[in-house]
Order: structure tokens, then C-alpha cells, then sequence
């Protein structure tokens, strides 16, 4: 983890002691591209562009953080400890800006500094012609993917200590988001070996509950590698207690059915499992992959909290009824995923009654299945249903929702109910109280309609982000009552909406005292000078 | 401010304050168990902890006496590597034979917060190194038959790569 500290007219990026954690609900950057178009996860995972943080490549970028400032940064005082530079981590900053018409980043990197060119970036800024106001840092200590590429690296241990504020970039403007992601890193600090100890194995002399505790804080890599170390560490690193958080979405194109067959036994108690892209290998042996797979799930019965099979293509019957079966699950993502022949729960199912996240972004999945599924899960609280084609009517999704769901906090579904006619449900997002992401981008009704905006002005008092982008007949009336009444509203994003000025702009920075982000990315009407006097004021 | 008195293993008395010495659990129990006046003149004996590594558990306990006590919290894992502060870090730039019988004493001592920092320090040398980088760096003795290396091998080869 990673925060962020502002001192002394600089801006100061240090590590928060905060155990790393599962991916978990994030509301992430969206990425534009040049043309107007989301880019979207498609096809394998080389082609894959950006979407929400955890769509990344496994082989591009292991941990990644963004974050912007309303004013341009100057880089030329940029300074970078040079622990960090010399651990194993790459860090390269990307920055986009534009003009003052896109408060927000357009989505083309530009490539400023990284650490494995080792040069001063200073010098490559100012090769730079852009402003920068948005700054990207990617950690990847992959070094393979580096070679594959023609890069090379050179692994240099770090001998100090790491410093308070490894990243200091001087600050001339007040932060406009604080859009730190959840950023995981292990900056690995490495002492040369002594030789001496006698030459002794040093370790022997360690009790068991010792190197229990040691391991207990290693990654699936390390583990891997220490049960290979001798008899007694084998014995050890093989225990299923060490394997409760397995992410093997790094490990995607070596999942197979015969490692997961090894992986059986480890997997026990697993209670957070990512297996995103894990699908290349089973069209070998589909079926023993998916038994061997359901099997786990099984065994991970009760203790199974996070589930995430993103990007898996399809899943079988059983294995979906293992996962009804989950009664600890809270997280569930199933990104992605050909989900029509999916029969649903079973008799004995009780239902997912801790679920809070699901996801089903991309996936085909048919209304009725969705209705049940939410049906089973009382206690939901986020919902993302972005870019679901075989989703017909959002109507009776939201009336089941208010009805069965009535804690939910974030519902985000754009692309998926564009072009449909009649979402007069749209109204019953004021029944949700608890209401803080509304994500309906690209998802306006035909016909138009707009009063259900004042629903949720007077009823979401929660409402802390609200993303509208692309409705092409949002007008200023429209939004008047939200950005009069919604007082929590923190991020409002309105790309492409042609028809908003300036004027409901300016009442809603007025009127928000929390408002971090808007974008008006695409919006005509907004000219640059408008935004700078904003700016200035 | 009440004392007692640490002998260590090769001889050498450390008066500390009781305070300190509660940071270690093995420590409270028996001031408790003997209950222990602060008037006593007694020496506590430590036959497992020599004296270098005593004067360095002791500098730990005194720069971490207001730590809060560490709470098993099942939600809040503190089971990774990049949290270790600068001051420990600092602390902890030792030899590996130091580095080792710190994690002794300290487990033997029960000092719950000294265990942890060092067992982190400890998974941070080895993570990121090959099995045999690992044997080289904490000699270690590799007692498999080729045989039962190429199974293990196997087993784990699928995540063990990267």
C-alpha cells in the first residue's frame, strides 16, 4: 500500500505498513480511447487493453497505481530514491495531458521515466512536449517479460534501507484525485550472505514454529521453491495452511490439468483464489480440468471467501454448483465467462448469503439467470454487470434488486443497456439508499428519459460517484438536482455528453464540497478558457 | 523505576527495567509465576542467549517499549514482507548467524513483535531466490535422492518458475 502525503508544497508518495491484500472492489481508472470507445478486454491476453485493474496482462504490469493533480506537475524536480532504482522493481511513470478541456486523462501514455534506462528524468522531460498532470507508476519485477522484449536488467540488491518517501514530485496545485489504487509491492531488500555462521546449516537450528511463521509470509513462487530446498522444508511448505491466498492468474499459461491435480492438496483451505486466464491449457483435457477444478472447490468448501475465475471462458455445471455451495463466499467474479448454460441453484442451495461482490462483467449471462442468482444473495453489495449483451431489460433487474438487494452501494452496467428501449426502472435507483457508484455509461434509454435522475438526488444522499458518460441527451436540467442535492458526490464523469455547459459545472463545484474529478471529456459546449478560470477559482 | 537483573550465557549481567523485560512473555510468566519483588537482588539466568545477542534483544524491546501489544486478527494479515520500518531495518542489518540467533532468542524469550520483524527479514532473503540459491545462502544440505528431487521438482514446478 501506498499513500500519498502532501508537505511542504511537495508531494511525497510513501509506503503505508498494510499487509497486501486480494484484489478487491476497486472503482478503477477507465481508460478512453482516441476514438471515443472504451477499449475492452478481448481475445487472449497479449491483446488485452487496460479496463479495470484487474484485466491487466499478468505478464505487463504486476502492480499499478494512478494518480492525478489538477495542475500540472513539474517533473524537473522529480526525484526518485535511489533504493528504489537499484531494487528489483521497474518503476516507470507515464503521464498523459492534454489541454483544459480533459480534466482526465486521455488514455495514451506517454512514457517519461523508468528506472531500467537509468536515466535522469529530468532530461526525458523535458524531451516531453506534454503537460503532465497524471502519473502512472507500474512495478514489474518480471524480469523475464523484460528480456522478451529486448530489455534488459540488471538486479543490483539494495543495501539501505527503504527511505520515508521514496518518490518526492514538488506540488504546484491542490489534488484533484486522490485515485490511489490499492498497490501492492514488495520492494525486496536483500543483504549479501555471510559466509561465516561456521559454514552451519543455520536453519536447522530453527523450530518448526519458526519457519512456520517465515513461510507463512512467502508467495506461491517462493513456497514452490522452498518445498523444493530439502526434507525437512518440503515437509513444511507444503502444509495448506500456507496456501490461503493463491493468485494464479500469474501462473495462467502453466495451469493445466495435471498441476492443478498437484495444487489439489495445497489448495485445502484456500481462502482467496484467483485463477484469472487460467483456461489455455484445458482444451487438452477439458473435462479432467474441470472435475480436478471442481474438486478444489469442494475441498475449499467452507473456507473459500474470494473466488475470481475472470477470463476462464466457460465453466461446467458442477463447478457452478460447487460454488452455490460456498456458504463463506464474498466475492465473486465471473468476468467474462459463457455463463447461458449454467443451470441455476439447486434444491439444497442455501443461498450465498455473505456474497458482496459480483461480478459478471462480459460474460453471457441471460436475465433470468442473473434474477436468480440475485435472488440468492441478500446481502450484495456491489454489482457489475458492465457490457452484458444477453442482458435484455434492465427493468426487472432493478426491481429484483430493490426488492432482494437493498444494501447494494455500487451498481455499474455500462454498454450493457444501450440502444434497449423502455428503462423506466431506472426510477427505482432512488429505492436504493445505500446507493455510492452508479456507473450507467453508454446505458441511455431510448426514449429519453430524465426524471429518475431527481429520484435519486432526493434518495442517494450516499451517492459518491456518478458516471453518465455518453449520454448524448443528458442536459443541464438533468443534472441540476444532482449536483444541488448530492452533497457526497466526489467523482462525476460525463464524457461525450454534448449537451452540458458550463453553468451546471460551476454550480456543482460550488455546491460539492467533496467533488475530486469531473471529466468532460467530448463535452462541446465547455471551452478551455472556462475551465482555466474554474481552475483559478 | 523497578529493575531485575539478566544474566546472560557467557556471564554478563544486564539490569533492565522490569517494563522491558515484560515484553517478553517468558520473562512476565515468571516474574509473575515467582512473583518477584522489585527489592530482589536476585539474576534472572538466560543459558540460551549470549551476550552480544541479549544486548541487541534488549535494544530492540527498548525502542519498541510503547508498541501497542500485536493482536491475532484474522482479518488484518500481517503475514507479508514490505512492512518492515526503517528503524528495524536498520536493526536488522546484521550477519545471518546474528540474524538467526536473534530469531532464536527471541523465540525463546517469547517476543512476539522481535519474531515477527526478523522471520520477515528471513522470508525476504529467501523470496525470490532459486532452491539452490537457498541452500547456498543458509547452508543447507540438500538430503534428496536425484530421484525424489525430480518428483519434487515436478510437483511444484508449475508456480515454482518466474
Amino acid at each position: 500500500m501506498f499513500g500519498l502525503q502532501k508537505l511542504d508544497h511537495q508531494f511525497k508518495i510513501s509506503p503505508i505498513y498494510c499487509a497486501p491484500d486480494f484484489p478487491e472492489y476497486v472503482v478503477a481508472h477507465r481508460t478512453v480511447g482516441p476514438s471515443g470507445v472504451l477499449l475492452r478486454p478481448l481475445g487472449r491476453p497479449n491483446d488485452q487493453k487496460p479496463y479495470r485493474r484487474q484485466d491487466f496482462n499478468p505478464l505487463d504490469v504486476e502492480h499499478l497505481f494512478t494518480f492525478q493533480f489538477l495542475a500540472p506537475i513539474d517533473m524537473t524536480n522529480f526525484k526518485m530514491h535511489r533504493s528504489w532504482e537499484k531494487a528489483n522493481v521497474v518503476v516507470r511513470i507515464l503521464s498523459t495531458w492534454i489541454d483544459y478541456t480533459e480534466l482526465v486523462i486521455n488514455g495514451k501514455w506517454q512514457l517519461v521515466y523508468e528506472t531500467c534506462h537509468s536515466r535522469d528524468p529530468s532530461e526525458n522531460y523535458k524531451e516531453c512536449s506534454e503537460v503532465i498532470n497524471t502519473i502512472r507508476i507500474e512495478f514489474n519485477r518480471n524480469f523475464l517479460m523484460y528480456n522478451q522484449v529486448g530489455r534488459t536488467l540488471q538486479t543490483i540488491p539494495v543495501t539501505e534501507p527503504l527511505p520515508e518517501f521514496p518518490l518526492v514530485f514538488p506540488l504546484n496545485g491542490r489534488v484533484l484525485y486522490d485515485g490511489v489504487q490499492r498497490l501492492i509491492c514488495n520492494v525486496v531488500s536483500e543483504r549479501e550472505p555471510e559466509a561465516e555462521w561456521n559454514g552451519k546449516n543455520v536453519t536447522e537450528a530453527l523450530p518448526t514454529e519458526v519457519l512456520n511463521n517465515i513461510f507463512g509470509r512467502l508467495d506461491l513462487r517462493s513456497l514452490s521453491r522452498c518445498a523444493q530446498v530439502n526434507k525437512r522444508w518440503n515437509s513444511i511448505a507444503s502444509d495448506p495452511h500456507f496456501y490461503r491466498e493463491v493468485d494464479l492468474k500469474g501462473y495462467w499459461d502453466k495451469i493445466s490439468f495435471n498441476t492443478l491435480e498437484k495444487l489439489k492438496g495445497k489448495l485445502q483451505m484456500v481462502r482467496k483464489l484467483d485463477m484469472t486466464w487460467c483456461n489455455d491449457i484445458i482444451l487438452i483435457a477439458p473435462y479432467e480440468y474441470f472435475d480436478s477444478l471442481t474438486s478444489i472447490l469442494e475441498g475449499a468448501q467452507n473456507t473459500l471467501t474470494h473466488l475470481c475465475l475472470n477470463h476462464t471462458i466457460w465453466i461446467t455445471k458442477p463447478m457452478m454448483q460447487r460454488i452455490f455451495d460456498c456458504p463463506n463466499l464474498e466475492e465473486l467474479r465471473l468476468r467474462n465467462i459463457d455463463l447461458r448454460y449454467i443451470d441455476g441453484w439447486s434444491e439444497s442451495c442455501k443461498g450465498l448469503m455473505k456474497l458482496k461482490t459480483l461480478d459478471v462483467s462480459l460474460s453471457m449471462i441471460e436475465e433470468r439467470r442473473l434474477i436468480e442468482m440475485l435472488k440468492n444473495t441478500p446481502n450484495l453489495e456491489h454489482l457489475l454487470i458492465d457490457d452484458c449483451d444477453w442482458l435484455g431489460n434492465v427493468d426487472p433487474i432493478i426491481t429484483t434488486v430493490v426488492e432482494y438487494n437493498p444494501n447494494l452501494k455500487s451498481w455499474s452496467s455500462s454498454f450493457t443497456f444501450r440502444h434497449k428501449d423502455n428503462a423506466r426502472g431506472y426510477e427505482d435507483f432512488g429505492k436504493l439508499l445505500h446507493l455510492e457508484y452508479l456507473d450507467l455509461s453508454s446505458s441511455e434509454p431510448r426514449p429519453y428519459g430524465s426524471s429518475w435522475l431527481e429520484h435519486i438526488a432526493m434518495n442517494c444522499q450516499k451517492l459518491k460517484r456518478l458516471d453518465l458518460g455518453f449520454w448524448k441527451e443528458l442536459t443541464d436540467e438533468d443534472l441540476l438536482p444532482i449536483v444541488t442535492q448530492c452533497k457526497e458526490l466526489s467523482y462525476l464523469y460525463l464524457p461525450s455528453t454534448p449537451k452540458i455547459s458550463f453553468s451546471v459545472l460551476s454550480t456543482a463545484c460550488k455546491n460539492l464540497p467533496n467533488l475530486r474529478h469531473i471529466c468532460i471529456f467530448w463535452c462541446y459546449k465547455i471551452t478551455v478558457s472556462m475551465v482555466s478560470l474554474l481552475i483559478l477559482n | 523505576m523497578p529493575q531485575i537483573k539478566l544474566q546472560s550465557s557467557d556471564g554478563e549481567v544486564f539490569p533492565i527495567d522490569v517494563e522491558i523485560a515484560k515484553m517478553s512473555t517468558t520473562l512476565k510468566t515468571m516474574l509473575e509465576d515467582l512473583g518477584m519483588e522489585d527489592d530482589d537482588d536476585e539474576i534472572v539466568p538466560l543459558p540460551n542467549v549470549n551476550a552480544a545477542i541479549l544486548r541487541k534483544v534488549l535494544e530492540w524491546c527498548t525502542a519498541h517499549r510503547h508498541d501497542p501489544p500485536i493482536v491475532d486478527d484474522p482479518n488484518i494479515l500481517d503475514t507479508r514482507t514490505n512492512n518492515i520500518t526503517c528503524w528495524d531495518a536498520e536493526f536488522l542489518k546484521v550477519d545471518q548467524g546474528t540474524l538467526f540467533e536473534l530469531i532464536l532468542a527471541a523465540n525463546y524469550l517469547d517476543i512476539r513483535g522481535l519474531l515477527d520483524v526478523a522471520c520477515k527479514s528471513v522470508a525476504t532473503l529467501i523470496s525470490g531466490k532459486t532452491p539452490e540459491d537457498i541452500r547456498k545462502t543458509f547452508n543447507i544440505k540438500n538430503d534428496f535422492t536425484p530421484e525424489e528431487e525430480e518428483e519434487i521438482r515436478k510437483e511444484n514446478e508449475c508456480c515454482a518458475e518466474k
